[in-house]
């Protein structure tokens, strides 16, 4: 898996994205990035982990939690700040980032 | 007469970086609040002290300090550290968060060690990581009862000095992801671990112990990484295999470009000391003029 190419990918869908380093992996801040959920557009900070994360293969971090979607959500201290993940199990990590992204978004929808 | 004469041993200037230093706890239950009633008998100035829980009656077979009437009282585990600590040291400095250690950050960046004494793997690779981000010192203790069919039950222990830039948890082989995993699969069932008063004196003695060798070591080799396995059926504490091959080793999981706070962004922070200067301001009024004020909005 090439880090580099795959965060190319992520910027066509997020311009502002920044690719960060957390225990030697790669992860991507989506600041502001626009998702729907429940039928409403929201917008949020997203911190997309593409490999293993507290016992899960990969992980999506949001800023706050997702009124009303997602399960057992929990606090995480990430890049040196607090996120929220709720449990989503077995998003591969052997796939294409943006499809990681959108198996995740896929929790909250 | 000096109350810690009989510790002067640890250095000329020992009373002074004891009080100086600032000893931030996770978890204050039967490993945690052990180790806070040493740190308060040593000469520790200052305590950040975080514990969401409250005690039980199920926790008095080993929270020191816990007595029935704070079960009856329902008593915030860090209200029991504070009054452990202000029995010795009416003047300590005490900053009490009975919230996740999450919720305490901004508190626990500014302390000089960490000590955590926490229940999950995912717990003290979390809280190990952020002590690394902000370079501070992490003491980690931990405790396992492992059943043996015939052979009845194992007791055993570890009590590990993180340092940054040394070997990790992860170096240790104590966090791993299949470790993770396991815990992740098992959320939300997991029950009451066993515990017992005495392993964990054991542990959070040692750990006590790797505090106060950082900050004023009292032999000159002491060493930096320390990683100790307790054997409670034999009674003994020594060192694990992993240290001496660990020994001088760099720790790959937590690199050195990995420190500080990447996200910063001083828009925000200025943004939020000025909310926490208006609540300050809003405390400063005196309540009887804050009374009068609501009043008159409340009848105008
Ligand atoms: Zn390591």
């Amino acid at each position: 898996m090439d880090a580099n190419k795959e965060f190319e990918s992520i910027k066509t869908l997020c311009g502002a994205a920044e690719l960060h380093q957390e225990c030697g992996k790669p992860v991507v801040l989506l600041p502001g990035f626009r998702f729907k959920s429940g039928g409403k557009d929201l917008s949020m900070d997203l911190l997309l982990h593409p490999s293993a994360h507290t016992g899960y293969v990969t992980r999506l971090f949001f800023r706050e939690k997702v009124a009303g979607k997602g399960r057992n959500w929990t606090q995480h201290q990430v890049l040196g700040s607090n996120w929220w993940a709720p449990s989503w199990q077995g998003v591969k990590a052997e796939q294409a980032w943006p499809a990681i992204l959108c198996a995740h978004l896929r929790g909250v929808a | 007469m000096n109350r810690l004469d009989r510790q002067s041993f640890l250095g000329p200037d020992s009373d002074t970086l004891l009080h100086e230093c600032t000893v931030g706890l996770v978890g204050l239950g039967g490993g945690g609040s052990h180790v806070v009633q040493q740190l308060a008998h040593l000469g520790v100035g200052g305590y950040v002290l975080v514990d969401p829980d409250r005690i039980d009656f199920s926790n008095t077979n080993r929270l020191v300090g816990g007595t029935l009437a704070d079960v009856e009282a329902q008593a915030l585990k860090v209200s029991i550290a504070e009054r452990v600590i202000r029995g010795v040291q009416p003047e300590a400095r005490i900053i009490s968060v009975a919230d996740t250690w999450l919720e305490a950050t901004d508190d626990l960046k500014r302390c000089d060690v960490i000590v955590g004494a926490v229940d999950s793997y995912k717990e003290r690779d979390q809280l190990e990581g952020f002590a690394r981000r902000h370079l501070i010192p992490y003491v980690d203790m931990g405790m396992d009862v492992t059943d043996l069919g015939n052979n009845g039950f194992l007791i055993s222990g570890q009590v590990i000095s993180s340092l940054p830039g040394g070997p990790c948890l992860r170096c240790c082989g104590l966090v791993t992801d299949a470790r993770l995993e396991m815990e992740a699969q098992a959320y939300g069932v997991a029950g009451g671990r066993p515990q017992v008063v005495w392993s964990n004196g054991v542990l959070a003695s040692t750990a006590a112990g790797l505090v106060v060798q950082l900050i004023t070591p009292w032999f000159p080799s002491s060493p930096e990484f320390v990683y100790l396995e307790y054997d409670g059926n034999k009674g003994i504490v020594r060192p694990h295999g992993q240290m001496g091959l660990l020994k001088g080793r760099k720790c790959p999981h937590h690199p050195a470009e990995e420190t500080g706070d990447p996200l910063f962004d001083i828009r925000k922070h200025l943004a939020r000391l000025e909310s926490r200067s208006k609540v300050a301001e809003v405390e400063r009024v005196p309540l009887w003029r804050r009374l009068i004020s609501f009043f008159r909005n409340d009848c105008s």
